[in-house]
């Protein structure tokens, strides 16, 4: 057990060291300071291994320092709050913290499937194809319990997620030393500015590198232009808050740990919406690991990341450190490890190394073995020795004779740094490669008012990302016509003590590429994507197997696809794959880069949304009642209608009956207020029906109502109702209640586009009016009680639309039913529904009234044939189809869908028509979507030809037996047929049912 | 996400509204043959750069209007209104200043 954190360096850092935190890992209890992240406060207890490798349980350790981070995965927290795959990275220390490590059986220290080495062979690339083409069922379960990250939380988090939207003239993004040099500019100006920096403390890579600004040490004085910030009204800072996600129109969504891990009385997390007039992009730069066998143990991490944590955090991750390097920039970790201590050699695949680091470095007595690339790190779950070879002098592999072998507990490794571009490309922004350096860098021109700065823009210096990020805040306050006045002043910059002009004598990434110099003679691995745990040779495999695009390789190999979005992976992957396939690094491009830059969590997409107000919901005024009375509800679009109404517990099959029954025997009562209303004024209102239904408007006089269909321009049912003509200009049109937007939204286009001088006016009233449905034989008499004025309910007749009085108060009494029989809708305003429904169910009750659901109402209006547009007819289906002949005008020279029901084969045979279908056994219900073949059909010669399908089907109580519909090829000419229905049987296997076809009328009854 | 100025309202967030189709479709005469009709019911330009894009404001006003739409860069050149007077697609317009 460690009980000291001997890695803590005395004189470094800047962690406040008089603030302790006691937090614990894996049970263990530790202590750490504030502004701490996990990660450091593990690497000061000198704890490398932290997590084992998602496919083969490898022993892993921290690589990074930020975001990038694939391997620290950690699970933190407990219960309700309980958070996996967490980078430790980025977890802030707070008191009290838990944390575990993942991904391992029985230890951390010793994991079984490690030590079984069986999966190694399995698990390369295209592994499932191959391997598990049969038997999946039986080795899945197998290969879930081995692979994966953490363990999702089993209880709902309680705390709150917020959504919170921002708009500003110019956004920021990133506070390294190019971000806050345009900040510096932006705070001279007026407008709103926005700055965010996914790290806990500002600073980026400065919080490792070496650099003055104007006399003072670099963070010192990023840190200076943050606290200005802060206390300007103008400027928004938001620490710990990382861009995920960039849209056209500067539309950033961007996620703030606002209190992640304490127990405030915040948000947890708010998922900001910004949109920016302006944007800068000052992401910076991934440094790039290399690739040589086991660079994968704990103890091998990035260059940059282990000066941050000397720098920055106070935390010497090592004392015997090989840097591993192409290029100048890693030699400034050589330079501060050896000041707080380490012993520290370089291995550096260049010849004849010079460079602002490399010199002082040399001049340090430094030991650094040039044109040397290592070959295999030896240890286990720690660093234990690194041996290298030789390279010819332009980086090729000599024949990998190991020269040299140190002892080292940390590996230091740098293959430069790309640009980090994922924001720049969400939005459609355009990358190219730089072939001399052999990266991919923005191009210039690819927004006018998103900018990329820094390194992000491929900047290679410390003082050239200052100057970009300068001038970019300043061109962006002139675009918005808030321009600084004078000319931009000249900083004095220095690295090392030295003043260094623009861009030159830094130049960092002062690299010569070697690439994979050991393919091909090395056993063990060498891994790309740590995450995913990708080797350089599953992409040989990959490239072997045919796979030449990167998307494809992609995809075979999961290179680049896991959590970290391949941020220290994918352009190893890319640059292989080329190598591999004899072109240039750039050549086969990139793959596409997608939102989120980094994982965010359920709860944050979702912020409010969840529970009640996860969705709106649309209730009738007389919702309450239908609880009361024990209503079991549907959805049918936003509305919440009943189904049935269960009392004392029946089942829904017994509530159907029962209330089926009771409307056709006595009176029933239905909520209708769902369905769509139109009220429609204006001269040229007939003119607009006779346009959108089939049939004539033309003669129907004032108190009249009509059915009609409407139909889209290619002459398929969109929609049905009833509308009636209310007055000599005014008509109530109703439509179906799922259809209600879509129908009001179709009329107004075609009025605003193409008729935009008739004179015609539409409202949706659907809400306007409460609806019920009032069926069955003492429908009337019903009315006759409820009514002020009760003979008027003599008035009342079909097709005709009345009105009266109820209570005072005014009701429209349409004379439609959708169940046959006597029966009419009443409408009445609806804040007085509620009360309209109490009194007809009190009016009803010697006449035994049964308040219906839809449920029972599909099933009477089955009874009599009628359709449901969207259940028995849909997009393809015309009104001959729908057996509905008679509904197309012949007069008409045009309507819409009239040209379209004129195509050729739409009146021919082999159509499918609705008809109605009887089973053979009556007490047999046919299934709803059952297939419709032929008597003659023989079940052992496939394919089967379809002729159909059931479009609906019930248990009739009052017909005595099953009925159902179906749209059956060529039915209407096919009366009295036998067809055989098909079906999956309880056993899994086909089976099928005979079936009559009949006439869709089953019920008829005198009367309305 | 797009930022469309709606010539009644104002610029507000896509979220607001909904797009239709290729604007200024004409509705042929009925008389048409069926190669025409179907022409028109499926058939579009779709073209790579500017294009007339028919919207409405459906969380707003409710009307139709025709937005300037680049469909590769989804960059917003204007909207106008229906029977207004077609303003040239900012490449024409570039192109008239070039001239």
């Amino acid at each position: 057990m460690i009980k000291r954190a001997l890695n803590r360096v005395e004189g470094w850092g800047r962690v406040d060291r008089t603030q302790e935190i006691d937090f614990s890992f894996d049970g263990q209890w530790m202590k750490g300071y504030r502004g701490d992240t996990l990660a450091s406060a593990l690497l000061s207890y000198d704890m490398h291994l932290v997590g084992r490798s998602f496919k083969y349980h490898r022993p892993r350790g921290f690589l990074g320092v930020g975001s990038e981070e694939p391997n620290g995965l950690v699970t933190w927290g407990e219960g309700k709050g309980l958070t996996p795959n967490t980078r430790g990275t980025m977890l802030e220390l707070s008191e009290g913290l838990k944390v575990r490590s993942q991904n391992y059986w029985p230890s951390l220290h010793y994991d079984v499937k490690e030590g079984l080495g069986l999966f190694s062979g399995l698990l390369t690339a295209g592994f499932y194809y191959k391997t598990f083409i049969w038997g999946w069922r039986f080795y899945e379960p197998l290969i879930r319990r081995m692979a994966g990250l953490g363990e999702g939380p089993r209880e709902v988090c309680e705390r709150d997620y917020a959504w919170r939207y921002c708009s500003c003239d110019v956004l920021v993004i990133g506070g390294g030393s190019s971000g806050t040099a345009a900040l510096s500019e932006l705070l001279r100006g007026k407008g709103r500015v926005v700055i965010l920096d996914e790290g806990h403390t500002e600073g980026g890579w400065m919080q490792g590198d070496e650099g003055e600004v104007e006399g003072m040490e670099g963070m010192d004085w990023v840190r200076s232009v943050w606290s200005e910030a802060d206390s300007c009204d103008h400027v928004r800072v938001l620490r710990r808050t990382t861009a995920v996600s960039v849209y056209p129109g500067n539309y950033v969504l961007a996620v703030e740990r606002s209190d992640e891990v304490g127990e405030g009385l915040g948000p947890r997390e708010v998922l900001w919406k910004i949109r920016a007039k302006e944007v800068i992009l000052a992401s910076g730069g991934l440094e790039q690991p290399s690739t040589f066998v086991n660079n994968d143990r704990p103890g091998v991490m990035l260059a940059g990341a282990v000066r941050r944590y000397l720098r920055h955090y106070g935390v010497r991750v090592g004392e015997r450190v090989c840097v591993v390097t192409n290029n100048d920039d890693a030699y400034q970790t050589a330079l501060v490890m050896k000041e707080a201590g380490s012993e520290v050699m370089v291995l550096d695949s260049r010849y004849d190394v010079r460079g602002l680091f490399s010199d002082r470095a040399r001049e340090e007595g430094i030991r650094i073995e040039e044109g040397s690339y290592p070959t295999r790190v030896r240890g286990r779950n720690r660093v234990r020795g690194l041996g290298w070879e030789n390279l010819g002098q332009g980086g090729e592999s000599l024949g990998g004779r190991e020269v040299g072998y140190e002892e080292v507990d940390i590996v230091a490794m740098s293959h430069g740094f790309t640009p980090c571009v994922h924001l720049n490309c969400h939005w459609g922004g355009k990358l190219k490669f730089d072939e001399e350096r052999e990266i991919f860098v923005p191009e210039e021109s690819s927004g006018e008012r998103f900018q990329v700065v820094g390194m992000a823009m491929g900047e290679e210096g410390f003082a050239g990302g200052m100057v970009s990020g300068r001038e970019a805040g300043r061109r962006a306050l002139s675009r918005l016509g808030m321009g600084l006045r004078g000319r931009m002043g000249m900083w004095k910059v220095g690295v090392g003590g030295r003043e260094v002009e623009e861009g030159e004598g830094d130049r960092r990434w002062d690299r010569e590429s070697v690439w994979f110099p050991n393919l091909w003679h090395k056993p063990g691995k060498q891994f790309v994507d740590f995450q995913n745990d990708v080797s350089v040779r599953d992409v040989l495999l990959a490239h072997a197997e045919g796979f030449e695009s990167v998307e494809h390789m992609k995809r075979y190999t999961t290179l680049g696809m896991a959590t970290d979005q391949g941020k220290t992976s994918n352009m190893h992957g890319l640059a292989l794959l080329s190598k591999l396939c004899g072109k240039g690094a750039g050549f086969l491009g990139t793959t596409t880069y997608r939102p989120p830059f980094t994982p965010l969590t359920i709860g944050t997409v979702a912020g409010m949304h969840r529970g009640d107000v996860y969705h709106a919901v649309r209730t009738t005024s007389a919702h309450s009642a239908h609880v009361e009375m024990g209503a079991v509800f549907e959805d049918v679009g936003d509305w919440k209608r009943a189904r049935y109404y269960t009392q004392t517990g029946e089942s829904m099959d017994a509530a159907v009956r029962r209330e089926s029954l009771g409307v056709r025997e006595g009176v029933g009562v239905m909520d209708a207020s769902t369905l769509g209303k139109i009220d429609i004024r204006g001269k040229d209102s007939v003119r607009l029906l006779n346009m959108l239904y089939t049939n004539d408007w033309s003669g129907l006089k004032e108190g009249g109502c009509r059915y009609g269909m409407m139909l889209d321009e290619a002459g398929m049912i969109m929609d049905d109702g009833v509308t009636a003509r209310l007055g000599v200009d005014h008509y109530h049109m109703t439509t179906t209640t799922g259809g209600a937007a879509r129908v009001l939204g179709w009329i107004e286009g075609w009025l605003q586009t193409e008729w935009p001088d008739w004179e015609v006016y539409c409202k949706s009233v659907t809400e306007v009016w409460s609806v019920y449905a009032v069926n069955g034989v003492h429908s009337l008499d019903m009315l006759r009680d409820i009514l002020d004025d009760g003979s008027l309910a003599e008035g009342v007749s079909p097709m005709r639309v009345s009105e009266g009085k109820v209570g005072g108060v005014g009701v429209r009494i349409f004379g439609v039913n959708f169940t046959g029989g006597l029966g009419y809708e009443i409408n009445i305003p609806s804040r007085y529904g509620l009360w309209l429904w109490r009194r007809i169910l009190e009016a009803g009750e010697k006449y035994g009234i049964v308040p219906y659901g839809t449920e029972t109402m599909h099933l009477l209006r089955a009874e009599v044939g009628y359709v449901i547009v969207g259940q028995d007819v849909d997009s393809t289906v015309t009104p001959y189809d729908a057996d509905h002949d008679g509904l197309v005008s012949k007069k008409k020279e045009d309507f819409l869908g009239y040209r379209g029901l004129k195509f050729g084969g739409l009146r021919g045979s082999g159509r499918l028509e609705l008809v109605g279908l009887e089973s053979e056994n009556s007490e047999e219900k046919l299934e709803e979507g059952g297939v419709i073949l032929s008597e003659a059909a023989d079940l052992s010669l496939l394919p089967l030809e379809n002729e159909g399908h059931v479009t609906s089907s019930y248990m009739s109580p009052n017909v005595g037996r099953s009925i159902a519909m179906g749209l059956v090829k060529d039915g209407k000419s096919r009366y009295g047929e036998e067809v055989l229905v098909g079906r999956v049987g309880a056993g899994g296997e086909f089976e099928t049912t005979k079936a009559k076809i009949v006439s869709r009328v089953w019920w008829r009854e005198g009367g309305l | 996400m797009l930022y469309i100025p709606c010539p009644w309202c104002g610029e507000r967030e896509e979220l607001e509204f909904h797009y239709h189709d290729e604007g200024h479709i004409v509705r042929p005469d009925v008389s048409v043959g069926d190669g025409e009709w179907s022409s028109y019911l499926y058939e579009r330009e779709n073209v790579e750069g500017w294009q007339r894009d028919l919207w409405s404001h459906d969380a707003g006003c409710r009307r139709y209007f025709y937005v300037l739409r680049h469909s590769v860069t989804d960059e917003i050149g204007g909207a106008y209104k229906v029977g207004e007077k077609l303003p040239p697609l900012p490449v024409e317009a570039e192109r008239e200043m070039g001239s």
